[in-house]
């Protein structure tokens, strides 16, 4: 019985003749200069072993990722320490050596003082929506009595006011209004702080004395809006005419 | 690429082509059961290797080239599904009809493509390309080991059809 090494052999060398190499060469390097990059090199056999395991390599890592992850969390986490505890503080440790013939030291370890615990770093909790208006102040009319534009020194015919209004969304906008009509009002200063001037074109020789109601309105950022009012008087005594 | 390197690598490459050329487009037609798809296949692999080299030294270039071109053209079965149509193509027809099988060599290669993918591939490379057991491992990177164990298998399938002895046991 003839050897089946040399059997096989003889019998793929009969079935799977040599291919013709003629040309390939030069087909080989025209597609090369062409920018052909043909099978990659990755689809040797090693390669293609290795890419099969792959996904589980990738699996692996994953886990080991998220368990490194846990226990790193576990680790440097911020135990949470009730105050109870924090305050305990551990008992002083006395050690006394009694080895002779050397003096007797005497060691006292000092009691180790609480830790403090810093505070756990917990997310902020979203902001609140701003629902309340501005927070405002409007100081009282300098002077509170005046005459109208009309009137002869020596008394005053414009009343000052001034305001001022916070808010955590801003102050946006700050107006005045008066119950006379025809008040002229002047504005100064940022909406945080402003200078409200009021004036009437009123001669006041005729006409009895008048309460001008001024209103303050501050609005924030987020639309809410807060009012004050204060009042002056609108004098027509004789004493302020020359 | 360096100009140096493409030199050096179109040296190789006439070199290969003329003398191992020919035996791996023999090796993967045989392994694949698709002789036209082989000569493609290495005709790929070679454009692959001159476009962009592995990053590993390949000491063993036939090796190498007939198990890329041999796993090139089953994924290309695989998808095309004609693996069933180029084994059906074996027998009669193509261009071996112009080589003269006796019965023997019928059966040798009824055999052969019976075997296992990584059985028949190892087979091939040892018989028809000649390559020791420790350069078929190194080309597939697995170990001498495996390479000695897949050819006991596929020597004892084949004498077992073949109804010839194996002397190696």
């Amino acid at each position: 019985m003839a050897d089946i090494d040399d059997m096989l052999r003889e019998a793929l060398q009969r079935i799977a003749p040599d291919a013709d190499p003629s040309g390939v060469a030069d087909s080989i390097r025209a597609r090369v200069d062409a920018g052909d990059t043909g099978a990659p090199a990755s689809s040797s056999g090693f390669d293609r072993r290795l890419r099969r395991w792959l996904p589980f390599v990738g699996l692996i890592v994953v886990a080991a990722l998220i368990g490194a992850g846990l226990g790193l969390s576990g680790l440097l986490g911020h135990p949470v320490v009730y105050a109870s505890q924090a305050a305990r503080s551990v008992p002083a440790i006395t050690a006394t050596a009694t080895a002779a013939p050397t003096p007797t030291p005497s060691a006292t370890v000092a009691p180790i003082a609480p830790v403090a615990s810093a505070p756990a770093v917990r997310p902020a909790p979203p902001k609140p929506k701003d629902t309340t208006g501005p927070s405002l102040a409007v100081g009282a009319p300098n002077p509170a009595t005046i005459y109208g534009t009309d009137a002869p020194n020596p008394c005053a015919t414009v009343t000052t006011v001034t305001t001022t209004a916070h808010d955590v969304s801003g102050v946006v906008a700050i107006h005045a209004t008066s119950s006379f009509p025809g008040t002229v009002i002047h504005q100064s200063g940022p909406a945080s702080s402003t200078t409200f001037t009021f004036s009437m074109p009123y001669t006041g020789t005729t006409s009895p004395d008048l309460t001008v109601t001024i209103t303050v309105t501050a609005s924030d950022g987020a639309g809410n809006s807060t009012s004050l009012s204060r009042t002056f008087t609108l004098t027509s005594s004789s004493l302020c005419l020359i | 690429m360096s100009v140096t390197a493409a030199q050096r690598v179109q040296l190789n490459l006439d070199e290969f082509v003329a003398q191992e050329y020919p035996k791996v487009v023999a090796a993967v037609g045989l392994i694949t059961g698709d002789r036209q798809g082989a000569a493609d296949a290495v005709q790929d692999a070679l454009v692959g290797y001159l476009s962009s080299p592995p990053a590993h030294t390949v000491n063993n270039l036939a090796a190498w080239f007939t198990v890329v071109a041999s796993n090139k053209v089953r994924d290309q079965q695989r998808r095309s599904a004609t693996e069933r149509r180029a084994l059906e193509k074996f027998a009669p027809a193509s261009e071996e009809l112009t080589v003269e099988l006796n019965v023997l060599d019928v059966d040798v290669r009824s055999a052969v493509m019976a075997l296992p993918p990584a059985q028949r591939q190892v087979c091939v490379l040892h018989y028809l390309l000649d390559q020791s057991v420790e350069t078929i491992a190194e080309g597939l990177g697995v170990s001498a080991g495996t390479i000695k164990t897949q050819l006991f298998r596929a020597r004892k399938t084949l004498a077992a059809r073949l109804g010839k002895g194996d002397d190696h046991g």
